[in-house]
C-alpha cells in the first residue's frame, strides 16, 4: 500500500509556476524515469530485538537520476519500491536510530532491522522559543523523554522527574493520594520568596504547580538549569525552568495506543506501638510517677481506665489494632489510557483520554482523575501553519483529617473501636450533649475532606513563513484553573463536636492568558550558522478566591453543601488579585564550523507588581560551547575511542518577580466593629506591612561550567556541570519601629551564594544480541550561604544568619542525656531523675532561649538516582533507585510517639521503643521518664512541643523506587492479533527503603507534615498495546 | 502580513498595559474621599481597641496587682505563658522582651496610627454635615487619648506621634507631661465635638459622657484634683449618671450598653468580633477520666491562667451582705457535667466570674460579651477620691455610698459607726474600687496612681509565700516587684528599630 504524500510546497509551486514550465519539468521527469532499469522490491521494517514490525516508518528512496521518493510502512511493517542499481534507502522511525543502506542488485526483498534508541542523545532539546540539537547546547539542560516519564505510573510530573535529573531536588509533600511535591532546581534561590521552578507547557508559562497535567500526555521534559538556558524567561527564571511538551500527532497512518494497569497498595508502617498489656503497665506507672498520692501503686484500675478499657483488661488484655482499623490492607489502583495519532495529509492530530483511580491506603481517601488531551497541527500551505493543544483535567482528591493517623497510633489499645452495633464507639454525655470519648474512626469515616480541580491548559498558534529562513509566530495560551476544597466535620467527630458541625468551602479560580509574538530567522553560509529569535510577550493573570466557614449546623446530613444553614459564619471572605507581565526577548545562536557555538540571550521584563519607577528589568546572558571532538587536532586514534567531547561555559542574570502582589502598597485592611454589641459594622484599618514602592526584582547572577564527554561509540558518557550563583536584592521584611503602627516593610537587601555540582553518567556495560545492560547514575550537591542580611546585622534570627544556608538550619536546645539519681538539678529545679537534661550553653545557670544553637542542617550533602535496565531477549528488568545523604531532620513526630505523654495525644500509646523508658530500675536508656504532665520537657522555654537535639536524626537513605519486569510479545504473535506491538509488565513501587531514620520517611523537608499519612508499597500489573 | 505581525509585537509591548492595581484593598486617598470612607476609617480605630483587649494583653492592669495573679502551672505551659506570668511576678520575664508588654505597646500604637490617619484625613473628606465631620474627628481624638493614656501610665516618657509624624520617622521619647498635655488637648476637643450618648448614631461610639469621664480620670491620675472634681461635677450635673439597681446584671451578658455604661468595648459572636478572656480567667472543668475531651461550655471553665488573689476572693468582701461577691467570684469549680468539684491545691482559690460566658456565646475562646471601659460607679468612686484628696472627706461619702447602697451595703459612716479620716477613706476607696471594679482592668493603674503598687502587691500577691504553708518546697513563683516596676520597660524592638532611640533610652532598672 502506498501513501501518496502531497507536500505543501508542491501545491504552492503549482499555483505560481507557469503551466508550460510545469509541463517541461514533468516531461523531463518522465523521460528520466523510463530510462532507468527498474524492478519492484518488497521491504519490511522490524525492531532489531523483538522482530516485531514497525508500522509508519519513513523510507526515503534515493536512486540516481530519479527524484527521491518517500514511502511509509503499513501496519505489518511492509513497503515496496522501485529499485535501480545503486538505490539507497534512508529509514527513519521515532525512537529508533536512523539507518542508511544500499539495495543489492539482485535482492527482491529487503529486511531492515532498526535499533531502538534509549535516551535522547541525538534528539532535539527544547530551549524556550525554539529547539536545539543536544550536541549543540551551550548551557545546562536536562531532558527526559515520554519513555522515561511513563516508566513509573506517576500521578504528577514532579514525581516523574524525581531522581532522574541531576541538580533537581524533588521532595514529596506526603503520601496521601494526590499529594504534590516540592521541586528545587539547584538549591534554594530566595530567602523569603521561594517558589518552585517556572513550568512552561507547550510554550505557556504556568504560575504555580502543574500537578493537574497528566504525565501520560507528556512527550518530553527539558529542565533549563543555568542562567543562560533559563535567561530567555528573564524575571521568572530564578528557580529554573521546566519546559513540558505534550504529545502531538506524528506523520503517518493512524495509530492507537492503549495502556492500563491495575495494582494494590499495601501498608508499610514504620511505627510499632505497645500492646495492651505493656500499655496498661506503662500508663499505671506514668500516673503513679506523676502524682503518687492520687495514683498510688495500689490504686484500683478504675482510677486509670474507663469502663471499656476495664472490660478489655478483664478479657485478658484484649488488644485493639487501631492502625489496622483506619487503613486498608490492600487499596486498589487502576489506570486506563488511550492515545490516537493520525498524521496523514496536511493535518496531524493527536487525541488521548485517561482515567485513573487510586484508593488511598487510609480508609475513605483516594484520588480520581479524568484527563483529555487534544493536539492539532495543520499545514495550510507553504506559508501558513496552524496548531493548537488543549489539555483538560478533572481530578478529585478525597483526603483525611490530618489527626486520624496520629490518633490511631496513639489510641489506647484497650479501647474497643466499634460498639455492639458496629458503629465507631463514641460516648456522648446526655446531660451536656458533648462527646466524652473521641474516636479517630469517626473522623476517618464521616468527615468530608475533598479537593476538586478543573484545569484547562490550552495553546493556539499561527506560523507564517513569508520568506525563506524567517518564521513569524503568534500564539495565544491560557491556563484556567478552578479548584474547590470542601470540608465538613460532623458533630460525632472530635473536630466537629464542640461546634455542632463545622464546614469550609474554599474556592479558587485563576485565569492566565499569554500572548506571544516571535520571529525566528535562520541563516547558514559556509562555516557560519546563525539563528536569531526576537519577540514580545504579554501575560495577564487574575486570581479570585472565596472562602466560607461555618459552624452550628442543624443537621450533619447536608455536610458542607448548605452553608446558609450554619448558625455561625466564622469566615466569609473573597479575594481578588492579579498582575501583568510584558516582555521583549531576543536570542542569537551563532555556530562557526559547527564546533564553536555562541549563544546570546536577553529579556526585558516589565511587571505590574513593582512601583512606577522599578517596573522594568533587563536580564542578559551569554554562553559558549566548544565541540572539541570535531577539532581537526583530534587524532584518529583518539576519535576511535572518544565519540563526543564538548566544553560549555555560561554566565547570566535572571530574576525573581515573586513578591507579595500588594507589597508596594500601604493598604487599608477590612476591619469590623459591632457597634451596639451585635451588628458588625465594616471599617478600614491601616497597619501591618507598610508598602514600599521602591521594590525591585531579586537578581541572580549564575555562571556555569560544563563538560560532556562520551566514549566507545557513546557506550559511556559523562556530563559534569559546576555552577556558582550570587543572588542579590533578596527581599526581607525590615522591621519598623512598633510606635509607627506598622510591623515592617519589604526591602531588597540580602544576598546569598550557592555553589554546586551536577553529574550525570550513562553507560551500556553489556550489549549483545540477546543480553543488554544499560545504566544511568546521577549525583548532585550544593552549598548555600547567606552573604549579607540587613544593614549592620549579620543575623535576623538564630537560624537566619550570615554564613549559614537560607533555610534548613535546625536550631534547638542541646540534649545532654537524662538526669540520674543524685544529679545536680539547678538547671531544672522541677526536674526528677529520668528527665531530659539540656546543655546550659552560655553557662548562666538557667535554660533560656539563648541556650539554643544550630543542631543540624536539613540540607542534603548529596543526592541522586541510579537507573538500571537489563534485557534478555524480549524480557526487560528496570530498577530505579534514589538516594540522599548528609541531611538531618528534626524528627519530632517520632520523638513524640516515643515519649509517653506527648503533644500527640496527652495520654496516648507509645512506640515499642518508648516502652523502654527510664524508670528507677531501668536507667540505661535515652527514653525519658514517662510522666502524665510533661515535666521532663518543662525546662525548655519553648515548652514540650519544641523538643531538643534529642529529636535530630540523620536522614540518609537509599530507596528502591521501582522494579519493573516487562515482556515484549514477539512480533509473530502480535501480528496474529493484528497488533502493532504489545508489552506486559509487573511492577513494584517503593518496595524497599534503607535508612537509619526512625520516622515515616526521610524524603521530606518537614517531617511533621508526613505524619498525616502512612507509607505503602504498590504492586502493579500492566499492559501496553499498539494498534 | 509581516507588517501586521510586527504590529502585533509592538502592541504586545504597550507600556500603559502595566497599570494594574489589585482591587481587593484600598489605600489612603480612596478611604478619605467621603463620609462613608471616613466613618469606616474611624470604625477601624475602635477595632484596634477591640483587638487590644480581646485576649491576654487585657491582663495588663489586672494581674501583677493585689486582685489577681497567675497560677503556677501557667508558667509551665511554655515560654509564652511564662511571659504572661512575668506580668504578675515581675521576674526575669518582665523584661523589654516580654511578648505581652511589647504586644500591648504595638497594639496601642497601631490604634494611634489609625487615629492619626483619620485626624489627618477627615478634614479632606467631603462630608455635608459639619457636625458629623467634627464628631468623627472627636471620636478619633478620644481614641488617640485613650491609647496614649494607657501608654503614658505604663511606660512613662514615650514617642509622641501625631497626625503630622511620618510613619517611617524615628521619634524620641517625649516627656510624660507633654503626652498628658496632648491627651488633655484631645479629650477637651472630644468633649466639645462628640455627641451625647442618646444622640449617637451607634451605641458603642465615644460620647460626651465618656470623654468627660476619661478627662476626669486623666486629671485624677495627674493629681489635678480640682480639675478632676470640676469635670466629674460637670458630667454628673449636665449629663447625669445612672447605676443599675442590680449589680449582677452588669455581668450577665444580657445587659450590654446599659444605662450605667459610659463606654464599653464591643464584642459579638460574629467571626473576628469575639473575645477569649474566659479562657484566661476560668479553670479546668475536667472530666472524671483524665485525657478525654474538655467541655468548653461549663460554668467557670477555662485554661487556669488567672486566679483571684486570696485578698479579692476571700477577704475584701463582706461575703454575706455584699451582692457583688457572688457576681464577681466563682467560689466553686465545676466538672464537665456541671457538678461542683474540689479545687486543686493550685489554683486552690476561686476564679473571677465577670468574663464567664453566657448561653449565647460560642465557647470560652469566643465570647460576644462586651467589656467595660468606663461606667458610672467608676466615676462616683473617682469623684469621691478627688473630693477626699481635696480634704472634703465628708462630701466624698455621698458618691461612695451610692455605690455601696447599690451593692446592698449600708452607708459607710453607718457601717463603721463613725466618719472615716482622710487616710482611712483613701484606703477604703482603694478597697471599694476592688469590690466594685475588680477584674475590669483598672487595678494596676489605681495602685500606681495612689502610690500603693509595690506595697499592696507584696502583701496580697506573693503566691510562693502563700503556698509555702501548704507545701514545703513549693513551686509557685516568688513575687519580685520593686519600685522600678512602677514603669514598664520600653520594648526592646522599639529601641532597636526606632532610629531616634538607642538601647540606653530605657526606663531605669531594666
Amino acid at each position: 500500500m502506498q501513501i501518496p504524500r502531497i507536500s505543501g510546497h508542491g501545491r504552492f509551486f503549482r499555483s505560481i509556476v507557469h503551466p508550460r514550465i510545469l509541463f517541461i519539468l514533468f516531461a523531463l521527469g518522465f523521460i528520466l524515469e523510463v530510462s532507468a532499469q527498474q524492478r519492484q522490491v518488497q521491504g519490511v521494517v522490524q525492531d532489531a530485538k523483538t522482530h516485531s514490525p514497525l508500522a509508519l516508518a519513513t523510507i526515503h528512496v534515493k536512486s540516481k537520476g530519479v527524484p527521491d521518493v518517500t514511502k511509509i510502512t503499513d501496519s505489518r511493517g511492509h513497503f515496496s519500491f522501485n529499485a535501480a542499481p545503486g538505490t539507497s534507502l534512508e529509514v527513519t522511525y521515532t525512537g529508533y536510530k536512523s539507518i542508511q543502506l544500499t539495495v543489492n542488485d539482485d535482492s527482491a526483498t529487503v529486511t531492515i532491522l532498526m535499533d531502538a534508541v534509549y535516551g535522547k542523545l541525538e534528539d532535539f532539546v527544547f530551549i524556550g522559543y525554539g529547539k536545539e540539537k543536544k550536541p549543540d547546547l551551550t548551557s545546562s539542560i536536562s531532558s527526559l523523554s515520554s519513555k522515561d516519564i511513563n516508566e513509573l505510573p506517576a500521578t504528577n510530573l514532579a514525581s516523574a522527574i524525581a531522581s532522574r535529573t541531576p541538580g533537581v531536588e524533588v521532595h514529596s509533600n506526603g503520601y496521601a493520594p494526590g499529594s504534590g511535591n516540592s521541586v528545587n532546581v539547584r538549591g534554594l534561590n530566595s530567602i523569603t520568596q521561594s517558589e518552585g521552578p517556572l513550568y512552561v507547557v507547550d510554550g505557556v508559562a504556568i504560575t504555580g504547580d502543574i500537578r493537574d497535567l497528566n504525565p501520560a500526555d507528556i512527550e518530553s521534559i527539558d529542565i533549563l538549569k543555568d542562567a543562560a538556558a533559563a535567561g530567555i524567561y528573564g524575571s521568572r527564571a530564578a528557580a529554573g525552568v521546566v519546559l513540558v511538551t505534550t504529545k502531538h500527532g506524528k506523520a503517518g497512518l493512524a495509530t492507537i495506543d492503549f495502556s492500563m494497569y491495575y495494582g494494590v497498595q499495601t501498608p508499610n508502617n514504620p511505627y510499632h506501638m505497645l500492646d495492651a498489656k505493656d500499655y496498661y503497665n506503662l500508663k499505671k506507672f506514668a500516673f503513679n510517677d506523676a502524682d503518687p498520692v492520687t495514683y498510688a501503686p495500689d490504686s484500683p484500675d478504675t482510677k486509670f481506665f474507663n469502663q471499656y478499657e476495664l472490660k478489655s483488661i478483664a478479657n485478658g488484655f484484649k488488644t485493639y489494632d487501631w492502625l489496622k482499623a483506619v487503613t486498608r490492607s490492600a487499596a486498589p489502583m487502576q489506570n486506563y489510557s488511550i492515545g490516537i495519532s493520525n498524521g496523514v495529509g496536511k493535518n496531524k492530530v493527536y487525541f488521548s483520554g485517561n482515567y485513573q483511580d487510586q484508593k488511598g491506603i487510609m480508609i475513605n481517601t483516594g484520588y480520581t482523575r479524568y484527563a483529555g488531551h487534544f493536539s492539532i497541527e495543520s499545514d495550510i500551505n507553504s506559508i501558513f501553519k496552524l496548531g493548537g493543544t488543549v489539555n483538560v483535567d478533572h481530578n478529585v482528591t478525597k483526603g483525611v483529617t490530618s489527626s486520624v493517623y496520629q490518633n490511631a497510633l496513639t489510641q489506647s489499645p484497650l479501647m474497643p473501636i466499634f460498639d455492639s452495633t458496629g458503629a465507631p464507639l463514641v460516648i456522648t454525655d446526655q446531660s451536656t450533649g458533648t462527646l466524652t470519648i473521641r474516636n479517630p474512626m469517626t473522623s476517618a469515616l464521616y468527615s468530608v475532606n475533598n479537593y476538586t480541580a478543573n484545569r484547562t491548559m490550552a495553546n493556539f498558534y499561527i506560523e507564517v513563513t513569508p520568506i525563506r529562513n524567517l518564521v513569524l509566530r503568534s500564539s495565544i495560551g491560557a491556563d484556567l484553573l478552578n479548584a474547590e476544597s470542601d470540608v465538613y466535620y460532623p458533630r460525632n467527630t472530635g473536630e466537629g463536636f464542640s461546634t455542632n458541625g463545622s464546614a469550609e468551602v474554599y474556592n479558587t479560580k485563576s485565569t492566565d492568558v499569554l500572548w506571544e509574538n516571535t520571529a525566528t530567522y535562520t541563516w547558514r553560509k559556509g562555516d557560519h550558522d546563525l539563528n536569531v529569535v526576537a519577540g514580545a510577550t504579554y501575560e495577564r493573570r487574575e486570581n479570585t478566591a472565596m472562602d466560607m466557614k461555618g459552624q452550628q449546623f442543624p443537621t450533619d446530613l447536608l455536610t458542607f453543601k448548605n452553608m446558609g444553614s450554619a448558625g455561625i459564619k466564622t469566615q466569609d471572605n473573597t479575594n481578588y488579585d492579579g498582575w501583568i507581565v510584558q516582555s521583549y526577548l531576543a536570542r542569537a545562536i551563532y555556530k562557526f564550523k559547527k564546533r564553536y557555538i555562541l549563544n546570546l540571550t536577553g529579556r526585558r521584563d516589565g511587571s505590574s507588581r513593582f512601583g512606577q519607577d522599578n517596573r522594568y528589568g533587563f536580564f542578559p546572558s551569554a554562553s559558549v560551547a566548544w565541540r572539541l571532538i570535531d577539532e581537526p587536532f583530534m587524532g584518529f586514534k583518539l576519535k576511535s575511542f572518544l565519540s563526543d567531547w564538548k566544553i560549555r561555559a555560561s554566565y547570566g542574570l535572571i530574576g525573581n518577580q515573586n513578591l507579595p502582589y500588594d507589597a508596594i502598597y500601604t493598604r487599608y485592611n477590612n476591619a469590623q466593629y459591632p457597634f451596639n454589641g451585635s451588628n458588625a459594622t465594616s471599617g478600614y484599618q491601616v497597619g501591618g506591612t507598610a508598602g514600599n514602592p521602591t521594590l525591585e526584582w531579586e537578581r541572580q547572577h549564575q555562571s556555569n561550567l560544563g563538560m560532556d564527554i562520551a566514549a566507545l561509540n557513546n557506550r559511556v558518557s559523562l556530563s559534569v556541570d559546576v555552577y556558582n550563583k550570587n543572588i542579590t536584592s533578596l527581599l526581607l521584611p525590615f522591621n519598623l519601629a512598633p510606635s509607627s503602627g506598622f510591623y515592617n516593610e519589604q526591602i531588597n537587601v540580602a544576598s546569598m551564594n550557592t555553589k554546586g555540582i551536577d553529574i550525570n553518567f550513562q553507560a551500556t556495560p553489556v550489549k549483545t544480541r540477546n543480553f543488554e545492560w544499560q545504566m544511568t547514575f546521577n549525583w548532585s550537591r550544593y552549598k548555600s550561604k547567606i552573604t549579607h542580611l540587613l544593614p549592620g546585622r549579620d543575623s535576623v534570627s538564630l537560624s537566619l544568619r550570615v554564613g549559614q544556608p537560607p533555610s534548613g538550619v535546625l536550631v534547638n536546645y542541646v540534649f545532654d542525656g537524662l538526669y540520674q539519681q543524685g544529679d545536680d538539678f539547678t538547671l531544672n529545679p522541677n526536674g526528677k531523675p529520668g528527665d531530659i537534661k539540656i546543655k546550659d550553653l552560655n553557662h548562666d545557670g538557667k535554660i533560656t532561649p539563648q541556650d539554643q544553637t544550630i543542631v543540624g542542617y536539613n540540607i542534603p550533602g548529596g543526592w541522586g538516582g541510579l537507573w538500571n535496565w537489563f534485557r534478555y531477549k524480549s524480557v526487560t528488568l528496570t530498577v530505579l533507585a534514589s538516594y540522599e545523604y548528609g541531611q538531618q531532620l528534626n524528627n519530632l513526630p517520632y520523638t513524640n510517639l516515643t515519649y509517653y505523654n506527648s503533644w500527640f495525644g496527652n495520654i496516648g500509646n507509645v512506640t515499642k521503643e518508648g516502652g523502654n523508658c527510664w524508670t528507677p530500675t531501668n536507667t540505661h536508656t535515652n527514653i525519658p521518664r514517662p510522666n502524665a504532665f510533661a515535666t521532663s520537657l518543662k525546662p525548655l522555654p519553648g515548652g514540650p512541643d519544641q523538643g531538643s537535639s534529642y529529636s535530630i536524626q540523620k536522614g540518609d537513605y537509599i530507596r528502591i523506587k521501582s522494579i519493573t519486569l516487562a515482556y515484549d510479545i514477539p512480533g509473530a504473535v502480535t501480528q496474529k492479533m493484528k497488533l502493532r506491538n504489545m508489552n506486559v509488565y509487573v511492577q513494584a513501587l517503593e518496595p524497599f527503603l534503607f535508612t537509619g531514620y526512625k520516622g515515616l520517611d526521610p524524603d521530606n523537608g518537614n517531617p511533621t507534615q508526613l505524619e498525616n499519612y502512612p507509607r505503602y508499597r504498590t504492586f502493579l500489573v500492566g499492559v501496553k498495546l499498539g494498534l | 502580513m509581516s507588517v501586521g505581525l510586527a504590529g502585533m509585537i509592538a502592541l504586545a509591548g504597550c507600556k500603559k498595559s502595566l497599570n494594574y492595581t489589585p482591587e481587593v484593598f484600598v489605600a489612603q486617598p480612596q478611604v478619605f474621599k467621603d463620609q462613608a470612607g471616613a466613618t469606616a476609617a474611624v470604625t477601624g480605630i475602635y477595632t484596634q481597641l477591640q483587638t487590644l483587649k480581646r485576649s491576654d494583653y487585657a491582663l495588663i492592669g489586672i494581674v501583677g496587682t493585689d486582685e489577681a495573679r497567675c497560677t503556677y502551672q501557667s508558667q509551665g505551659y511554655g515560654d509564652y505563658w511564662a511571659n504572661v506570668t512575668g506580668l504578675d511576678v515581675y521576674d526575669i520575664k518582665f523584661s523589654s522582651q516580654n511578648y505581652q508588654l511589647s504586644g500591648f505597646w504595638q497594639d496601642c500604637y497601631i490604634g494611634i496610627a489609625n487615629a492619626n490617619a483619620a485626624i489627618q484625613g477627615i478634614p479632606n473628606a467631603s462630608i455635608a454635615d459639619p457636625t458629623v465631620s467634627s464628631r468623627l474627628l472627636g471620636e478619633s481624638r478620644f481614641m488617640r487619648a485613650l491609647f496614649y493614656f494607657y501608654l503614658v501610665q505604663l511606660y512613662g516618657d514615650i514617642p509622641l506621634r501625631t497626625e503630622t509624624t511620618p510613619f517611617s520617622a524615628g521619634v524620641k521619647r517625649a516627656p510624660a507631661a507633654d503626652v498628658y498635655k496632648q491627651i488633655i488637648d484631645d479629650l477637651k476637643f472630644a468633649v466639645a465635638n462628640l455627641w451625647v450618648k442618646s444622640k449617637n448614631p451607634g451605641i458603642g461610639r465615644a460620647s460626651v459622657e465618656a470623654a468627660k469621664a476619661l478627662l476626669g480620670k486623666v486629671y485624677l491620675t495627674q493629681k489635678d484634683y480640682a480639675d478632676a472634681k470640676t469635670t466629674f461635677e460637670d458630667l454628673i450635673n449636665t449629663n447625669g449618671l445612672t447605676l443599675l439597681t442590680d449589680y449582677s446584671q452588669l455581668f450577665d451578658g444580657q445587659h450590654e450598653n446599659n444605662a450605667e455604661s459610659l463606654f464599653e468595648i464591643q464584642y459579638s459572636t460574629d467571626a473576628n468580633n469575639t473575645q477569649g478572656l474566659q479562657n484566661l480567667f476560668g479553670s479546668y472543668a475536667g472530666v472524671p477520666v483524665p485525657g478525654e475531651a474538655w467541655n468548653s461550655h461549663t460554668p467557670g471553665a477555662g485554661g487556669t491562667v488567672v486566679m483571684a488573689t486570696a485578698y479579692y476572693s476571700d477577704t475584701v468582701f463582706d461575703k454575706n451582705n455584699d451582692k457583688r461577691y457572688l457576681a464577681s467570684i466563682w467560689p466553686h469549680r465545676y466538672d464537665g457535667n456541671g457538678n461542683t468539684m474540689d479545687w486543686w491545691v493550685d489554683p486552690g482559690l476561686p476564679t473571677i466570674k465577670k468574663y464567664d460566658i453566657s448561653s449565647s456565646d460560642i465557647d470560652i475562646y469566643n465570647s460576644g460579651k462586651n467589656l467595660y471601659y468606663l461606667r458610672a460607679s467608676d466615676v462616683y468612686l473617682m469623684y469621691a477620691e478627688a473630693l477626699n484628696e481635696l480634704a472634703q472627706t465628708g462630701a466624698a461619702l455621698a458618691p461612695l455610698n451610692k455605690v455601696r447602697n447599690r451593692a446592698g451595703l449600708q452607708n459607710l459612716e453607718d457601717a463603721w459607726g463613725r466618719t472615716p479620716t482622710q487616710a482611712e477613706l483613701r484606703t477604703e476607696l482603694l478597697d471599694e474600687r476592688m469590690r466594685e471594679l475588680g477584674g475590669e482592668g483598672w487595678r494596676w493603674f489605681d495602685l500606681k496612681r495612689t502610690g500603693t503598687l509595690v506595697s499592696r502587691v507584696m502583701t496580697h500577691n506573693n503566691p510562693h509565700a502563700y503556698y509555702v504553708i501548704y507545701n514545703s518546697g513549693d513551686a509557685h513563683p516568688v513575687q519580685n516587684i520593686t519600685d522600678k516596676n512602677n514603669l514598664y520597660p520600653i520594648p526592646l524592638n522599639e529601641l532597636q528599630t526606632n532610629s531616634a532611640l538607642s538601647l540606653t533610652d530605657q526606663n531605669p532598672g531594666y
